[in-house]
């Protein structure tokens, strides 16, 4: 094969595939995801290459699917849950939080809960209030949980390799409409992982330190790509992890800039880059700011429905571009 | 039923407001006002507003000044009531008789002043940093930014330089940090006296400047940077000199490689700007080595601290009031050269002078 730009729906089934020929162990579960291949298409024909042992077609309950894969991950399995939405991880939460997030450390580590919980996150795709969410925060604030979040479709096969392999939960954040576009970089065949907790700098820039999450991280950089031309130069920096979070190159970056935004798409209230805010204003590159920290996050409002309001509500390239180049030049 | 007495306060309208305007008065003293009629309206930045009264009665007295800006709790006027006005303080039992045993009012004056003392003016962090490391004081700054903020070019670009005791505090720390790394490098320190005397300071110290600088390129293992342990390609001289804010160190390139008249002419020259604090900036870095030179002062010796990264370090002593000799001294850092050594260099110095 020459052409390796995968999208990210592909690149994901690749490591799932790779997993599941790895290790015996590896099986995934969820609603949809056999026959039909998945709400969004991911798991697409592994049902055919793998069978309905490995690739298993479960009820409409994801307490119930979350829970037959804590017990899955505890008797030695590596269980890989697919949560349509990720909106409904809430009908889940006792299991996610409560039981696979502690175990391990209530029996003083004497038993693992390899589990991974792959969930489609976000807006864009009509699909309202209850199908729209970006609840990453709420894991982010669970000690014992790892929470991946995936920009592009390298990183999600990397990633997701990466998360398989972790002896305990890690949650997976899929952006919807990620999934059927192509990265910016070819994804390399066969197997290969992305450390868990390495943040990665995609684009060095003197004026202005970006950190984005997700589908934002394009965005970050299609701005970046505008600003360019204007003069204004962004350093783009996705954590891929949020839990565990690296800094360090975050830290060295605002030293160089003394500028930083951070992007998400989840409400801005109680939001997890807020905790990026709050390592940089408790941490050792507080000194070098000189501009204010700037926030473009979701609206505190549920998800609309309407088509351009829905829009509105999150964080889009132009308001990156133009809040970008409001501070750099307010700034100096 | 007995009467009390309660104030009737500038209230706090908003989260951030701290005093307002006391507009008009809709009443005088000795006016019987209701529940709910108008006692006087007040402005802030945000609104205006009428305050109403909060009881049936008589009002007895007018304190606040029509016109004038009031602090939020202060009084405004005084009612008598046969009501018990409910205070700000629900837990309250005793009737409240005296305006100054008002709990709530009174607090919340204690509060506002408490804020308005631990007000500070806005800078953003790196400009802060600077500003301190200049010693600037920050009010001194005129501030461009968003929200009357000072931006670090507020600083860096404006020129402004601190007070010369801030300047001289600021400098002093710098040294004194700079010390403070040198103090754990095991050094020796040897001193010999020497008939070395000149008609000026200017002459001595160009003498010694460039004699030093020529016996460390000729010994350029002396002459070494205990960061990289390479020799250094050229010899740079430390000259410690007076200036406006303290002591300054600008710092003397190759100068065994210029014309006697030349170098002397360029001390001269430093020591005047050092004076009026304006040190050239190209002056303060490269150094090698450093001497302190107090052939022209009172004092008769002084032990020479090894600077970061240098491995020598020169001082020379007014001439002994009846001998006429005075006490060179070479500090060298062990690690680089052992004290044996630093004798035959501080021989070769002597001589060479």
């Amino acid at each position: 094969m020459t052409d390796r730009m995968l999208t990210m729906s592909e690149a994901l089934r690749e490591a799932m595939a790779i997993a599941m020929e790895e290790r015996p162990e590896v099986f995934i579960l969820g609603e949809d995801i056999g026959i039909y291949g998945g709400a969004f298409g991911v798991t697409g024909d592994l049902y055919h290459r793998f069978g309905s042992e490995r690739v298993r077609d479960t009820p409409i309950s994801e307490l119930g699917i979350v829970g037959a894969a804590v017990g899955a991950a505890l008797s030695g399995m590596r269980p890989i849950v697919e949560i349509q939405f990720s909106d409904f991880t809430a009908q889940a939460m006792d299991q996610i939080v409560n039981q696979a997030a502690k175990i391990h450390f209530m029996v003083g580590g004497g038993l693992h809960v390899p589990l991974v919980l792959r969930a489609a996150a976000g807006s864009g795709t009509g699909a309202a209030a209850q199908h729209s969410q970006s609840l990453e925060g709420w894991f982010a604030n669970v000690p014992g949980l790892k929470v991946v979040i995936p920009s592009s479709p390298y990183e999600a096969k990397g990633l997701l390799l990466a998360s398989i392999d972790d002896p305990n939960p890690v949650i997976f954040m899929e952006h919807k409409l990620l999934y059927k576009v192509a990265g910016r970089e070819e994804v390399p065949e066969g197997a290969y992982r992305i450390p868990l907790g390495v943040s990665r700098v995609l684009r060095e820039g003197k004026d202005l330190t970006v950190v984005a999450t997700g589908i934002m991280v394009s965005r970050a950089m299609a701005a970046a790509d505008l600003l360019e031309k204007e003069g204004v130069f962004l350093t783009i920096i996705d954590p891929r992890t949020i839990s565990p979070l690296d800094m360090d190159p975050v830290y060295a970056s605002v030293e160089k800039t003394g500028r930083l935004m951070v992007v998400q798409e989840a409400p801005e209230h109680g939001g997890f880059l807020n905790e990026v805010i709050a390592k940089v204003a408790t941490g050792p590159s507080l000194g070098s700011l000189i501009a204010p920290v700037v926030r473009l996050a979701g609206m505190n409002i549920p998800i609309p429905y309407a088509p351009q309001l829905e829009k509105a509500a999150v964080p889009q390239v132009e308001d990156i571009v133009k809040s970008a180049r409001e501070i750099v030049a307010s700034w100096r | 039923m007995s009467n009390f007495e309660y104030a009737v306060i500038m209230p706090k309208m908003s989260m951030t407001m701290e005093e307002g305007e006391l507009l008009g008065l809709r009443v005088a003293v000795g006016d019987v006002v209701k529940s709910g009629d108008v006692l006087f309206d007040v402005a802030t930045d945000k609104i205006d507003m009428e305050v109403e009264s909060p009881a049936d009665g008589v009002v007895k007295e007018i304190v606040g000044q029509v016109g004038s800006s009031m602090i939020v709790g202060a009084p405004v006027l005084i009612l008598l009531t046969e009501t018990q006005v409910m205070s700000f303080d629900f837990n309250a039992t005793e009737p409240v008789t005296e305006v100054a045993a008002e709990p709530a009012p009174v607090a919340s004056i204690v509060e506002t002043q408490q804020i308005k003392s631990h007000q500070v003016t806005r800078a953003v962090p790196k400009a802060r940093e600077l500003a301190k490391a200049r010693g600037i004081d920050l009010a001194s700054v005129s501030a461009s930014g968003p929200f009357g903020t000072i931006t670090y070019e507020d600083i860096s670009n404006s020129g402004v330089t601190g007070t010369n005791d801030a300047r001289k505090a600021a400098n002093r720390k710098m040294v004194a940090a700079a010390i403070e790394k040198s103090r754990s490098i095991p050094q020796i320190t040897l001193s010999r006296f020497s008939t070395h005397t000149t008609s000026s300071i200017e002459h001595g110290s160009a003498h010694l400047v460039s004699t030093w600088a020529r016996i460390l390129r000729q010994n350029h293992h002396f002459n070494i940077s205990t960061v990289t342990e390479q020799a250094h390609s050229a010899v740079g001289v430390a000259l410690i000199m007076e200036s406006k804010y303290g002591l300054a160190l600008p710092v003397f390139a190759d100068p065994d490689l210029r014309g006697g008249e030349d170098l002397l002419f360029w001390i001269q020259q430093t020591r005047e700007k050092a004076s009026r604090g304006k040190v050239p900036i190209e002056m303060l870095s490269g150094a090698t080595t450093s001497i302190f030179d107090l052939s022209h002062s009172r004092i008769s010796s002084a032990i020479p601290l090894l600077l970061p990264s240098h491995t020598t370090a020169l001082a020379v002593g007014a001439p002994h009031a009846s001998f006429g000799e005075s006490e060179i001294s070479l500090t060298v850092d062990l690690r680089y050269c052992d004290a044996l050594e630093a004798a035959v260099l501080l021989d070769h110095l002597i001589n060479s002078l």
